[in-house]
């Protein structure tokens, strides 16, 4: 057996509903180690070294599996990829031995400046060569394929030649990357722009996705807002549906960045989430039994 | 469309540059405007970097209030788009940018608790270093030993004001006890901040009493002084601190300089 199929950090120990690591939350996790299957860790806040986070990272890691999900790797920027940013991810990455590593379908910085924001990108052929390149560089940098997530947009450009699934098809199956599906950002995209949120479900490739982000948003009137910052609205939760109906047992996260309520009550809507899915999975078994 | 020039158009339009560039390859429809759709995302970057400086700058955020302190965070942002990955390392110039900006001239030690604030950022984030082995010292030739340089650890920083910021500070704590009319704020405060592990430590040597010529030995240490010069400034004392440097851990290493 190598050292990576020992370790008890591979891909196949994320099961089940984990939820986003949040410092908010670090002294109740130490103290209590709550049964939940898995961390998501935000990577870019513990690139630094020397850090108390850093040093409550490395407790978490022998307590549970753990993911990383950045924002630094701008990999739709036009600007040369980050080094210094890939070279912190690999040290922290052979540190802490995530399952996978996931960003963004997007850009964040460029011409020197980080936004810390999520940008969209227009649909076009050239962007797509552009980002496959891309994380085919990440990838044989880092040397292993990494999971690219699906962004809520508030814009759309007259550039774009192509639907956002399209698009999102053409770069993972490209660059032969994982996809990290985001329903709530999904659903977020589709009420701002006005497009079929189940037709851009069915559209993603089911044998890529490597993991589910569920979320909650905040309605502005004119459009909703990705926050983060509630609970999982019903749309959603029907989305997420037809989500595992797609997708079949895929791991499933729960993200909660702003007004971050307790653990407990974080837990609880992956609680939901999980219960939610094994209703779907036993209901699809026994349909397959039946016919 | 040419992505790259897209990229810098937006980047200026969302730091409060020129939006037109930007907005001329955005679909605007009858809900929301192009400008307003770039606006969602110089909203959501402002939002976020304003957050950023209030979780780095909290006692700064309370004494001014938060619409004032989001305001000031506005122009600041404006003027100084993040350059970093690193939420961390955002905020290095905001001390300078509120010791210059007019409309807090009349809180005069606000410059000083951003410094503060920083410094303990700084700090959180700096490397454990490995202690020295002192005992070379001594087996050093007399001219060797005269250009010995030392180095403060890294996780402390010397900190002087004319105010009573250490109080000021500790009265924004949760658990503090101390009110904060109670703080005589005109009163000098030479201070030393250090990490220790988990906590950080705010010491301060009042300039009245004696112990402040240890804080001054410290402070000439970390201008680079050799050890012929802290001989002449120190004197006598210059063993008791040197040793009371070490034994504490203010004082980490050395070495020989051959100036
Ligand atoms: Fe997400």
């Amino acid at each position: 057996m190598n050292s990576k199929e020992a370790s008890p950090y591979n891909k196949n120990n994320i099961k089940g509903c984990g939820i986003g690591l949040r410092i908010d939350h670090f002294d109740e996790i130490e103290a209590q180690k709550p049964n939940i299957p898995w961390f998501e860790i935000l990577s870019d806040n513990y690139l630094l070294e020397g850090t108390l986070q850093r040093e409550f990272l490395s407790h978490i890691r022998n307590d549970y599996p753990v993911t990383f999900h950045g924002v630094g790797l701008s990999i739709g920027s036009t600007e040369p990829l980050n080094m210094d940013y890939l070279k912190r991810l690999k040290k922290l990455k052979d540190e802490v031995q995530p399952a996978w590593i996931s960003d963004h379908l997007c850009w964040t910085s460029a011409h020197g400046v980080v936004t810390h924001d999520l940008i969209p990108l227009p649909y076009t052929q050239d962007i797509v060569k552009h980002i496959v390149d891309r994380i085919l560089q990440v990838q044989d940098f880092l040397g292993e394929q990494i999971v690219i997530e699906n962004v809520s947009s508030y814009l759309q450009f007259k550039a774009t030649e192509m639907t956002e699934w399209d698009f999102t098809n053409e770069v993972t199956s490209r660059s032969d990357c994982k996809l990290l599906l985001d329903v709530n950002n999904i659903y977020v995209s589709a009420q701002n722009h006005k497009f079929d949120a189940d037709e851009y479900l069915v559209a993603m490739p089911a044998e890529r996705v490597a993991e589910i982000h569920l979320a909650g948003y905040e309605d502005k009137g004119t459009h909703l807002l990705d926050t983060h910052s509630r609970p999982v609205t019903e749309p959603v939760w029907d989305l997420f549906k037809k989500a595992i109906e797609h997708v079949g047992d895929v791991p499933v996260l729960i993200e909660w960045d702003n007004d971050i309520p307790s653990l407990e009550r974080v837990i609880e809507e992956s609680t939901t989430a999980h219960e939610i899915q094994q209703q779907i999975l036993s209901s699809n078994r026994k349909t397959t039994y039946g016919h | 469309m040419d992505i790259k020039s897209f990229q810098a158009d937006f980047i200026n339009a969302i730091f409060g540059g020129d939006k037109e560039p930007a907005v001329s390859h955005i679909i605007g429809d009858s809900i929301l405007t192009a400008e307003q759709r770039l606006g969602i995302y110089s909203g959501s970057v402002h939002g976020i970097l304003t957050q950023a400086l209030g979780t780095m700058f909290p006692v700064c955020k309370s004494l001014v209030g938060d619409v004032f302190f989001n305001n000031m965070c506005a122009i600041f942002i404006d003027k100084n788009p993040p350059n970093t990955s690193f939420f961390a390392e955002y905020g290095t110039h905001f001390p300078v940018f509120i010791n210059a900006f007019e409309h807090v001239k009349d809180i005069h030690y606000l410059p000083d608790v951003a410094r503060l604030e920083w410094i303990r950022q700084e700090i959180w984030h700096e490397e454990k270093s490995q202690l020295a082995d002192f005992s070379g010292l001594a087996t050093l030739s007399e001219d060797e030993q005269s250009k010995v340089v030392f180095n403060l650890s890294k996780r402390m920083r010397l900190i002087r004001s004319d105010y009573r910021i250490d109080e000021l500070w500790f009265a924004h704590q949760e658990d503090s006890e101390l009110n904060l009319e109670d703080i005589e704020m005109d009163y000098a405060v030479k201070l030393i901040v250090r990490r220790d592990e988990n906590t950080i430590k705010i010491s301060s040597f009042n300039e009245t009493e004696d112990d402040s010529n240890f804080w001054d030995f410290l402070d000439a240490i970390s201008e680079g002084n050799n050890l012929d010069n802290l001989a002449e400034q120190f004197g006598e004392s210059l063993g008791v601190h040197l040793s009371q440097g070490i034994q504490g851990g203010w004082i980490e290493r050395f070495t020989i300089t051959n100036e």
